[in-house]
């Protein structure tokens, strides 16, 4: 039996589909490729933001209901160390169960903006568990690094007077705690606005004569 | 005058060669399938539930204000969310509804459902509205 053998030209129009074959898989996998490394950027960009929704959202939503305490507190001063004396705000709030009992329950959380743009959270346990007057170890976070300026507006309903935005100031003699708290944080690309309901007045309203 | 003589292969050449394209090809494909996880994953991760928590955060704050008209509470349809309560997180097809719980009592607070519906396909959230009538 006589051996088949192909031609040059023959295998030259294999190769010739094979590669318009690859041409078109390799588009593919280019764009692919740039969707991946988009996603992967947006995914690096938003991560701060995220972050911060998800922390403080647990954090604001385990608000002490009550701050007509010593140990709880609700309230914007002035920290030496914020960047552009922007204000700080202390608050308490129930951290539930962790690893270290110093932190666990009501303890005290304070957010700043540091001198370095970093919006950070700090945590440490609530007055009663100091020893010596003196504070324990704090714990400390950066929620969002390289940010511009960060503002506190409080959202009040006080008792026979209408709902409204109070701004960047809610003093400590108030002795209460807002309904929502919007929080506006600056960064070199965009401004984002937070808001966090503060449980139980929200949900209620009055409606007007 | 001597013809110059063809080269041929042999099935047995082409095929290997055809063998090795074949193995390449799957390997050149598989970052594309990696992408499409990866898009899928971030997809997955936008937290529906924090973004409901926002919106209904900003519904209840401009019904209080007064800038949502608490007749708006007596309509049947739903209403889209506006698209600004949304920015920063991802714009998609969001709306919300008020749903009558109770209402027969003209002096009692009448307590609301507003259902928010986010995303495509659409996830429903439920939150609880409590309207305490003038007197």
């Amino acid at each position: 039996m006589r051996k088949r053998y192909f031609s040059l030209l023959e295998v030259l129009i294999a190769f010739s589909l094979a590669s318009l074959i690859f041409m078109v898989l390799l588009g593919g996998y280019f764009q692919a490729q740039y969707a991946a490394a988009l996603a992967t950027r947006e995914e690096v960009e938003r991560f701060p933001e995220k972050y911060l929704l998800h922390r403080l959202s647990d954090v604001f939503l385990n608000l002490s209901p009550k701050v007509d305490q010593a140990s709880q507190v609700f309230f914007t001063f002035d920290l030496g160390e914020s960047k552009d004396n922007t204000p700080a705000l202390l608050f308490s709030y129930d951290n539930g169960m962790v690893f270290n009992p110093l932190v666990s329950g009501d303890v005290l959380g304070l957010l700043f903006l540091d001198q370095e743009g970093n919006f950070t959270m700090i945590t440490w346990a609530a007055r009663e568990k100091w020893s010596n007057d003196k504070p324990p170890k704090m714990h400390r976070e950066v929620l969002w690094p390289h940010v511009k300026n960060v503002r506190f507006d409080f959202f009040s309903i006080p008792e026979n007077q209408s709902p409204q935005w109070v701004e960047r100031i809610w003093p400590k003699e108030l002795k209460a705690s807002p309904a929502a708290i919007r929080i506006s944080v600056e960064t070199q690309e965009k401004s984002n606005d937070f808001y966090f309901p503060v449980p139980r007045q929200l949900a209620v309203i009055r409606e007007k004569k | 005058m001597k013809t110059p003589r063809l080269r041929f292969f042999s099935l047995i050449e082409v095929l290997i060669a055809l063998s090795l394209v074949a193995l390449a090809l799957p390997l050149l494909t598989l970052p594309y399938f990696y992408g499409i996880k990866n898009m899928a994953e971030i997809r997955q991760s936008l937290d529906h539930e924090r973004l409901a928590q926002q919106i209904i955060t900003r519904l209840y704050v401009e019904l209080h204000q007064g800038m949502i008209p608490l007749a708006r509470l007596k309509e049947k349809t739903p209403f889209d969310v506006p698209e600004e309560w949304m920015e920063g997180v991802r714009a998609f097809p969001a709306t919300y509804l008020f749903k009558e719980l109770e209402s027969e009592d003209p002096d009692k607070p009448e307590l609301k459902q507003v259902e928010l519906t986010l995303g495509n396909p659409p996830l429903k959230f439920n939150y609880q509205l409590v309207v305490i009538p003038s007197k």
